[in-house]
């Protein structure tokens, strides 16, 4: 028994072939708003998912280090050089008890005095006079230490730090819990200033103090890895199938960007700028069939494309607490020179040298691709952590767009390069 | 607007050379979803996200060999893991239900294409998708196999048992067309 029937197979091949089913009318729309979605996000997957990269570092920074974030178990965010101490004794600290001699919420005075409030204060059996209170010069550090009478030995002999709040609570003696609005005060420890500020509870540091602390100047190594889109265009239709076959020769390899930059202060307390210098790596591997004579061998190069940039840049600080700092950058990157070196195909499918050697001056010339590629925007978040005193690490996930081509007006295809990449930094803060 | 240049158009998102292009296949595309499908609704759905992927992956044709073969494949790719996620049944072979049986050279002259279709369709599911790859799309029981996570022999008998089940029915289709 034949399990073939090659005549049959044919005779139905035969019929079925030829035949054409009516599409209904709805189903190009369907398709067409099905594949829309889809390609935006294929065309686009480095894109959203540097978005997404932002978003996630955006949100955790958010949620686990700014101190207005509701947290779940009500744990406040802690810090870099905050001793760990048990809920009541902190508790304890940061509240005063109301008293006569208690500046009232909303007075003419000074923010400085109300938020010098001491702690255990006036009402305490040993209270002292308003007078007596903390009251932080504008200009130093010099607040003063309330008396920590009527506290326990605990808060007296050491301050620990309390995370700083906008927010002061007070409880007065019958239990009753006013909330009063201190905006810019910070709660810091300071053990060592002296017997009279051994027995304070808290030194407030007034706002213009914590401002200046943002005002600082940094220096700041980084450097990562880059991805990097290769965009090509003809210039002409008759060169769109060369452009075809270069595009399928190339094929993007992992790329590195670093430099070294100063972070300096510009306006304010949150916008700041950083100028520097920087360099850039792409890197490309080309594989392609060399045709000499009869003989065809498969080729590879690879490719290299260096620049050196000044980037030019401003950035807002949307989070800045003692232990993590969250901004927005953007601005241009200036290309001071560009070298590149590999190969890459001609018209005729023959590797051509990204540069010429010109013999006269001896050293290398572009051909067809440019020494300097001009201007690049540049927009990037970073989140830093405290790590030492003054030293803070940080990552920064960026977008890097080419405003012009790479290559010449006289090629055959225009290529333009856009970079997204992840950098690691290291930042020294300089001076106080 | 030739296919080189609407192929060129749906690699940069023209939407007019995906329209072209849908007009060109969808006819012959939704013939070959059906050949798959159960019903019309789930041929359409088929053709739909066969299309999508055609769309999508399109940079990845390489301009060599037949568009229309690439098209193919990935609508039958499409019609095959549609068809997987029901769980494919594939009986055992039982020659002795099915006894060989030629068609009459007469009958093959005076059946329709779409008399064929319709019979074609009737088949139970593993005979039909496989029937339909090797007979209509030319690939071998190896590549049955390993398209559908079956034995080569599998793949064999599920033919065998198709063709002999479709002659039966042609028989019996035209007889009772000449009886009436």
């Amino acid at each position: 028994m034949s399990l073939n029937d090659p005549y049959f197979d044919d005779w139905v091949r035969d019929k079925i072939n030829q035949l054409e089913a009516k599409t209904p009318d709805h189903l190009w729309d369907s398709i067409r708003n099905s594949s829309r979605f889809y390609i935006i996000v294929d065309r686009n997957k480095y894109l959203l998912t540097l978005l997404v990269l932002l978003m996630v570092t955006a949100t955790v920074g958010y949620w686990a280090f700014h101190p207005k974030a509701p947290h779940p178990s009500g744990i406040a965010s802690t810090r870099v050089g905050d001793p760990v101490i048990p809920a009541p004794e902190a508790s304890r600290k940061s509240t005063t008890p109301l008293g006569g001699s208690t500046p009232p919420l909303g007075s003419p005075a000074s923010p400085y005095e109300r938020s010098a409030t001491p702690l255990g204060g006036p009402a305490s059996p040993h209270g002292s006079s308003p007078n007596e209170s903390a009251v932080g010069n504008n200009t130093t550090a010099s607040a003063v230490a309330s008396n920590s009478v009527g506290l326990s030995p605990a808060v007296g002999k050491e301050i620990v730090g309390v995370p700083s709040t906008s927010e002061l609570e007070v409880i007065s003696d019958k239990g009753l819990s006013v909330t009063a609005q201190e905006p810019n005060t910070t709660l810091l420890s300071k053990p060592s200033l002296g017997p009279a500020l051994n027995k304070s509870a808290a030194i407030i540091i007034p706002a213009r103090i914590r401002e200046s602390s943002k005002r600082k100047i940094y220096w700041e190594a980084f450097a990562g890895p880059d991805h990097v889109v290769h965009y090509i265009k003809a210039t002409s239709t008759q060169y769109e199938g060369y452009v075809r076959q270069v595009k399928a020769t190339e094929s993007s390899y992992p790329s590195f960007s670093m430099g070294l930059k100063a972070d300096l202060p510009l306006l304010g307390e949150n916008w700041r700028m950083q100028a520097g210098l920087r360099f850039s790596q792409i890197n490309e591997e080309l594989n392609y069939t060399y045709v000499q004579g009869n003989k065809t061998t498969l080729k590879y190069s690879f490719n290299t494309y260096r620049g050196l940039d000044l980037p030019i840049l401003t950035s807002y600080t949307l989070i800045h607490s003692q232990q993590l700092e969250f901004k927005v950058s953007g601005g241009a990157l200036f290309n001071l020179a560009s070298w590149f070196r590999g190969d890459v195909l001609d018209t005729n499918y023959q590797p051509m040298a990204l540069h010429i050697k010109d013999e006269s001056k001896g050293t290398p010339q572009s051909n067809v691709w440019k020494n300097s590629i001009g201007t690049s925007l540049y927009s990037s978040v970073t989140l830093y952590d405290q790590v030492f005193p003054k030293v803070q690490v940080g990552i920064e996930p960026y977008l890097r767009y080419e405003l012009s081509p790479v290559n010449r007006a006289v090629s055959v295809y225009t290529e333009r390069f856009v970079t997204t990449g992840l950098m690691f930094n290291i930042r020294f803060q300089l001076g106080q | 607007m030739s296919e080189h240049q609407i192929i060129r158009g749906c690699i940069e998102g023209d939407v007019r050379s995906q329209r072209k292009l849908f007009e060109l296949y969808a006819g012959k595309m939704l013939m070959l979803c059906l050949r798959y499908a159960t019903d019309r609704m789930e041929a359409e759905d088929i053709l739909q996200t066969g299309f999508v992927k055609v769309y999508r992956h399109i940079s990845q044709f390489k301009f060599e060999g037949s568009f229309e073969g690439w098209v193919r494949r990935v609508m039958v790719n499409t019609a095959l893991k549609h068809c997987q996620k029901k769980r494919i049944r594939f009986d055992e072979l039982q020659p002795e239900l099915l006894p060989a049986q030629g068609v009459d050279p007469y009958v093959y002259s005076h059946l329709g294409e779409t008399d064929v279709l319709h019979l074609i369709r009737r088949l139970p599911e593993g005979y039909r998708i496989v029937f339909n790859l090797h007979v209509i799309e030319g690939y071998s029981h190896e590549e049955i196999a390993s398209m559908l996570g079956i034995k080569d022999s599998t793949s064999r008998s599920q033919l065998v048992k198709a063709r002999r089940l479709l002659q039966q029915s042609i028989t019996s289709m035209h007889k009772t067309t000449m009886a009436i």
